[in-house]
């Protein structure tokens, strides 16, 4: 009879219809500072409140599903946060050997000798998680593009010790004049760009019985955040120099990880690349972004030995895939654009990269 | 109770000392120089000289609204009055009090109060404290008319007469509260009649002629020294102006101009010197000489209050608590 | 270890200072002959006489201002008011006199004085003579507000308030009168603004003043079986209040209840939840709750007057709406 009585409002009334957010303050303060977005977490307090245990649960299957934990919790060295992203693994129940168990990237090579579990296993057996939006989104896409268009893929090998060359060379002066660090992405859009611009048919999109080729060539680079991938397009990818395309693709990364992209920026791409070259993945086989024609996908760099004149040499190799719309692109067609890629890429001072 | 040529001179002086203070925040108020409000006495004087001259410096006084004229009788330093009054750091009570809550306690002087009848259990509380540690301290309790219906009244006459304490009810009646007249807000004409009901003497005085008062009250400290219980005593008098500085007209909402002109007649002031003036104990040159003197001290206190510093926004929590 | 009551314990702090200081005397109804309402004034009358123990007439106004007159001349009075419902007849002299006095004075002029008086329903008494408003004294800047659940505390905090140099309203709680507890005979005191963990737990707080912290405690008790552990939390003092305490309590459990008898409306339980709220929002795991009486006037007839006290059964709602977030 005494206590506060029953709540003024149970249910929300903001007029757009849509459910306001119920957390409890701990909640709210920890999903803010590790930048959790509570719509993806399920509450199962009083009247579907979100509780610390719903984020807890949440935060171990964001794990377990192998997307890329937020790893700004821990404190931690950024080389460290580097290599325990490109190995997957987890921060948060490492232990750091450096100032006020900061964790250094030697624990984290530690950690993946010894073996390191990413997935925080406990108690993810036998349950059944919710899909999310965004899962539901691109689970969608994904089936259409794949059920609607005869993919056909095509692998090629690409030395890539010039680039590198190329890469190291221009780093500094790029560093003092634009401020910006040059990404070996940037050049693959770029070239991919220039690349594009001889093969149309490659930037197109079929419209009923009819194949569109997109005015402008926008380049979209796939970045991997916890509930899924997501594409912003690098406008007239073609007409931009390498720093400006390096500028816009830092800020559009940027904003793709804090979710502050626009749509129109995302919907505009006309070609994907999509890269996994920080795992050990040889190749794999990318489905097409609909209603994209063609996508890129790149491999990891490894050493190979070769002859060349006679001697043993060591090369970089990093293998490229491509995949098609058969609809609209032809097995030779495909090919010519993946040889005239390469080159480009093998040749990095005659393709103006 | 005979005067001697000094003391008539020193009841006078005060007054003067009262009326011309008064006046001179009359003036300073009209021209914005104190802030908040204030209450001017200005027409009661000889009660407050009449009665306090009898006070010896460990004696109490609980004072009231209209309290400049009590605080001055009971010895209080114009300087920091007027710092008090303007605001300042170095008033009597920091700048946290103003003119309603003026207190000296070397002078005895237990505050002035903001509430009617405020005053009047403190005053009865004085007094048990004076009994209890033995000591043949009298306090003076200042009230008007309006807080003589107040419950503290009753409250605090019944708890003084019943324990016999040293304790004179000083009633300045006025005629008003503050808009409404004495006919209006009670059923009596002399307020001293109720002493009967509390079994301590009672009497009603002109409080407008200061040997009177001089008279009566020192009969009724008297009494309360030797620990013959409290005294109510009444005083009939008149406040010139308005309830408060801005009251429109000096009160002419609720007074007539005749009755006004009628008790300004009765000025005091004129009346005492007058008398003293046939008695060769003043000529114009010494009134001359008494009104610079006391004009130059409040100018001396003007001065000091305008170039003290006002207190600092910090200070608002101190002395909230006693640490 | 000797028990003495609640009851026994004031009145032996009572004895004790007018022992050891002449200016301490006592003034209020029936305090005398009597012996006090409740008796805790009893026997001082036939140690102390009449000078020191004051039989004073109906005017709570009139005495409680005569307290204040003597404590600013010297005194160090300790006032009674028959019941905490009584001071509103003396509502200008708490709180425009003695709360105001040192402030208004600039620093001069102080108020050593100990007001007592007795709350809380659960006797009868009705409407009158039963409520627990002691939150309008922490609405006033100038006073302390004293609340001691037990023996023990009523005698040192007794002894700390009559040390002081402010107003101190020192309240006692009519269902605690009875209570027994360890009390040391020699003089002792007990710090102002320090609350004490009656209970230490990890998975929610109360605060609790007066009879709730027993309430507490026994329903505490019942939890402990289900695996639950109820920190109990007791301010002993409203004002100064020990906020550090709470806040430290709060950032352990994350879930706060707040239990003081008073109407819950604008009551004590309302201050401490509008204060962590604010300094300390982002250890919560769940909403503050708040145990107190219902907004309405305390009944008579026994059914109902139950009905009305925060008891146990209240704690244990407002425990089981707590579970829910844990």
């Amino acid at each position: 009879m005494h206590l506060t009585k029953d709540r003024a409002m149970s249910k929300s009334n903001v007029p757009d219809g849509s459910e306001v957010l119920r957390a409890v303050p701990l909640v709210r303060w920890v999903a803010k500072k590790e930048r959790i977005d509570l719509s993806l977490v399920k509450g199962t307090g009083p009247e579907g409140v979100i509780l610390p245990k719903d984020l807890e649960r949440f935060r171990t299957t964001q794990s377990a599903m192998g997307t890329v934990v937020p790893t700004e919790k821990r404190s931690a060295s950024s080389l460290a946060r580097k290599l325990a992203t490109k190995k997957g693994i987890s921060l948060e129940k490492m232990s750091g050997t450096g100032n006020r168990g900061r964790i250094m990237m030697a624990d984290v090579a530690r950690a993946v000798e010894k073996g390191a579990i990413f997935l925080d296993g406990q108690g993810m057996f036998g349950q059944t998680l919710p899909m999310t939006q965004m899962r539901k989104a691109i689970a969608k896409r994904m089936s259409l593009s794949v059920f609607t268009a005869p993919h056909i893929y095509f692998f090629t090998d690409v030395e890539m010790d010039a680039l590198n060359r190329r890469r190291e060379e221009i780093l500094p002066d790029f560093e003092r004049k634009f401020r910006i660090r040059i990404s070996i992405n940037d050049f693959f859009v770029k070239a991919v760009a220039l690349t594009l611009g001889e093969f149309p048919i490659l930037n197109s999109r079929l419209q009923g019985e009819e194949i569109y080729i997109m005015p402008e060539i926008n380049v979209g680079l796939a970045v991997a955040l916890e509930e899924g991938l997501i594409v912003p397009a690098i406008l007239r990818a073609d007409r931009l120099s390498l720093a400006e395309i390096s500028q816009i693709r830092t800020d559009l990364v940027d904003r793709a990880r804090t979710r502050k992209l626009k749509w129109e920026e995302i919907e505009r791409g006309t070609f994907t690349i999509s890269s996994l070259a920080q795992f050990d993945i040889t190749f794999f086989t990318a489905i097409l972004n609909p209603p994209q024609s063609g996508i890129l996908s790149i491999g990891k760099e490894t050493d190979h030995l070769a002859l060349r004149e006679g001697k043993v040499v060591t090369k970089k190799i990093a293998r490229f895939g491509l995949s098609v719309d058969h609809r609209v692109i032809d097995g030779v067609l495909a090919a010519k654009f993946l040889e005239s890629l390469k080159h480009r890429l093998e040749n990095p001072s005659l393709g103006s990269l | 109770m005979d005067l001697s040529r000094d003391q008539k001179l020193g009841l006078y002086k005060k007054m003067i000392e009262i009326r011309l203070f008064e006046e001179k925040i009359q003036d300073l108020y009209a021209r914005g120089s104190i802030p908040g409000s204030v209450h001017l006495y200005i027409g009661q004087e000889a009660i407050a000289a009449g009665v306090c001259a009898h006070l010896r410096k460990e004696d109490y006084i609980t004072s009231t609204h209209r309290g400049h004229g009590h605080l001055i009788a009971k010895g209080a330093d114009l300087k920091y009055m007027m710092a008090e009054l303007f605001g300042r750091k170095t008033g009597y009570c920091k700048g946290k009090g103003g003119s309603m809550h003026i207190a000296d306690f070397d002078l005895g002087i237990l505050g002035s109060n903001g509430i009617a009848g405020g005053g009047i259990p403190i005053a009865v509380g004085a007094g048990l404290s004076s009994k209890m540690r033995g000591t043949d301290q009298v306090t003076i309790c200042f009230f008007g008319d309006g807080a003589s219906n107040n419950g503290t009244f009753h409250e605090g006459l019944n708890f003084a007469s019943v324990h016999r304490l040293p304790v004179v009810f000083i009633c300045e009646n006025n005629l008003y509260g503050i808009s409404v007249s004495q006919k209006q807000h009670q059923a009596i004409k002399d307020i001293s009649i109720r002493s009967v009901a509390y079994n301590m003497p009672g009497i009603t005085i002109d409080g407008n002629d200061v040997l009177a008062v001089y008279q009566t009250s020192g009969e009724a400290i008297q009494r309360a020294r030797a620990g013959e219980g409290p005294t109510l005593v009444e005083y009939k008098t008149y406040r010139w102006r308005g309830h408060y500085e801005g009251d429109p007209n000096q009160g002419r909402r609720y007074r007539t101009l005749e009755e006004i002109q009628m008790w300004m007649k009765k000025c005091p002031i004129k009346r005492f010197e007058a008398k003293l003036a046939k008695e060769k104990v003043l000529n114009k040159k010494k009134v001359m000489d008494i009104w610079k003197e006391v004009e130059k001290k409040i100018e001396e206190a003007v001065a000091f209050a305008n170039q003290s510093p006002f207190p600092d926004p910090g200070d608002i929590f101190e002395d909230v608590y006693v640490s | 270890m000797r028990e003495l009551t609640y009851v026994q314990a004031i009145n032996e702090a009572l004895k004790q200072n007018l022992e050891r200081d002449e200016r301490v005397f006592l003034m209020g109804e029936d305090i005398g002959k009597y012996g006090g309402i409740y008796q805790v004034t009893a026997g001082l009358l036939d140690k102390f006489g009449p000078q020191r123990v004051i039989d004073t007439p109906i005017s709570e106004s009139g005495f409680v201002g005569a307290a204040i007159g003597a404590a600013m001349t010297g005194m160090r009075p300790v006032v009674e008011v028959m019941f905490i419902d009584f001071t509103t007849c003396a509502m200008d002299m708490i709180v425009n006199q003695m709360a105001k006095i040192h402030y208004m004075f600039g620093g001069k002029g102080k108020v050593p004085l100990v007001l007592r008086a007795n709350l809380g329903a659960g006797r009868g008494t009705g409407a009158q003579h039963s409520q627990s408003f002691h939150a309008f004294f922490l609405h006033i800047p100038g006073l302390f507000v004293v609340v001691p659940s037990t023996p023990h505390e009523a005698k040192g905090l007794l002894n700390t308030a009559i040390l002081n140099e402010n107003p101190v309203l020192f309240l006692e709680h009519k269902k605690l009168l009875p209570l027994t507890g360890n009390v040391p005979e020699e003089y002792y005191t007990i710090p102002f603004g320090k609350a004490d963990f009656k209970r230490m737990g990890g998975d929610m707080t109360i605060v609790a003043t007066h009879a709730m912290v027993h309430r507490s405690l026994n329903v505490a008790e019942m939890f402990a079986k289900e695996g639950i552990e109820i920190e109990i939390l007791d301010p002993r003092t409203l004002k100064p209040l020990d906020k550090e305490s709470i806040i430290e309590s709060v950032k352990k459990t994350g879930r706060l209840i707040v239990a003081d008898e008073g109407p819950v409306t604008c009551g004590v339980a309302s201050e401490i939840s509008a204060m962590i709220a604010e300094e300390a929002i982002e250890y919560l795991r769940a909403p503050i709750l708040r145990v107190g009486s219902p907004d309405a006037p305390v009944p008579t007839s026994p059914l109902l007057e139950k009905a009305y006290i925060p008891d146990e059964d209240d704690l244990i709602q407002a425990v089981n709406k707590m579970k829910a977030f844990l």
